[in-house]
């Protein structure tokens, strides 16, 4: 786990400014984006939505499966293949150097 | 020149992030790892360009995200990759949620547009503000917002329409599903 932790530096902070539009206000948001299927906007006209600044999150099941997906994998051990690799490339840079 | 001990050690760190993006591009582990490998590749060669104190893992996701994308053009015209969407579904064990709705998650993000799927990864999952994401896949932050939008509005309608049975029995998903409709018309 600590593997992870500098790569998903900041991570924290942006799951709670999720959770944060999670409440009423991100409630609102959705509803209106919600308010029908591509016709129906169509049918609304542009010219009466907010423009794309107003992202409406992810509905929190929806969130909760997305980050419980890209987590699953994030906490897995890294394989040894890329550790090896990282030495061959090291190895390779090496003696290139050396060559100079 | 030889990258220092600090820029290793931030690769090697930065190797579960780029697995799991990875993941959800492809949706495949074996062409995830593959894709992995050919973006460590592509960095190590690169590291020149590598600005010292920026975020490394934003700088790989660019990396491994262009990779992605020559290799799923040349891909493309070969086969109609419909692999990469069947083992979307069992590719990965399930945690802590219910594995059924898992699946099902999984198996609709695979079938959105890349485009909209790594948006919606980055800002939604991987932590990535809207700013950094627009940066990582080099298009405008306007661009950004209105593929998470349509991402997640794809996604709902998938979810509602082919698992919605599975659903109705859950109160919250129940609420989740109804309320755009009603509100909209009570509003």
């Amino acid at each position: 786990m600590t593997m992870t932790s500098d790569g998903r530096a900041g991570d924290g902070r942006n799951r709670r400014r999720d959770a944060a539009l999670g409440g009423s206000r991100a409630a609102l948001r959705m509803r209106d984006g919600d308010s029908g299927s591509v016709m129906a906007e169509n049918k609304n006209g542009a010219a009466g939505l907010p423009p794309a600044a107003a992202v409406a999150p992810l509905p929190e099941h929806l969130s909760r499966c997305l980050r419980a997906m890209y987590d699953d994998v994030l906490d897995e051990p890294v394989p040894d293949r890329f550790r090896q690799l990282l030495e061959e490339l090291d190895r390779q840079q090496g003696a290139a150097d050396a060559a100079d | 020149m030889q990258p220092t001990e600090k820029t290793k050690q931030d690769l090697l760190k930065a190797i579960p992030s780029l697995r799991a993006f990875a993941m959800s591009l492809t949706g495949n582990p074996d062409r995830a790892d593959d894709l992995v490998q050919e973006a460590l590749i592509r960095a190590w060669a690169n590291l020149g360009s590598f600005t010292e104190g920026t975020n490394m893992v934003a700088w790989l996701y660019t990396i491994l995200r262009n990779a992605f994308y020559s290799e799923y053009r040349k891909r493309s015209r070969e086969v109609e990759d419909v692999d990469g969407r069947a083992a979307a579904a069992q590719a990965m064990p399930p945690s802590q949620l219910d594995h059924m709705n898992m699946c099902d998650f999984r198996a609709a993000l695979m079938t959105l547009p890349a485009d909209q799927r790594e948006a919606l990864v980055l800002v939604g999952a991987a932590g990535m503000s809207y700013e950094e994401a627009a940066e990582i896949c080099g298009c405008a932050l306007g661009t950004i917002k209105s593929r998470i939008n349509r991402a997640r509005t794809r996604l709902a309608q998938i979810l509602a329409v082919e698992t919605g049975s599975d659903f109705s029995a859950d109160p919250e998903w129940q609420a989740v599903l109804e309320q755009p409709v009603s509100t909209a018309r009570a509003g």
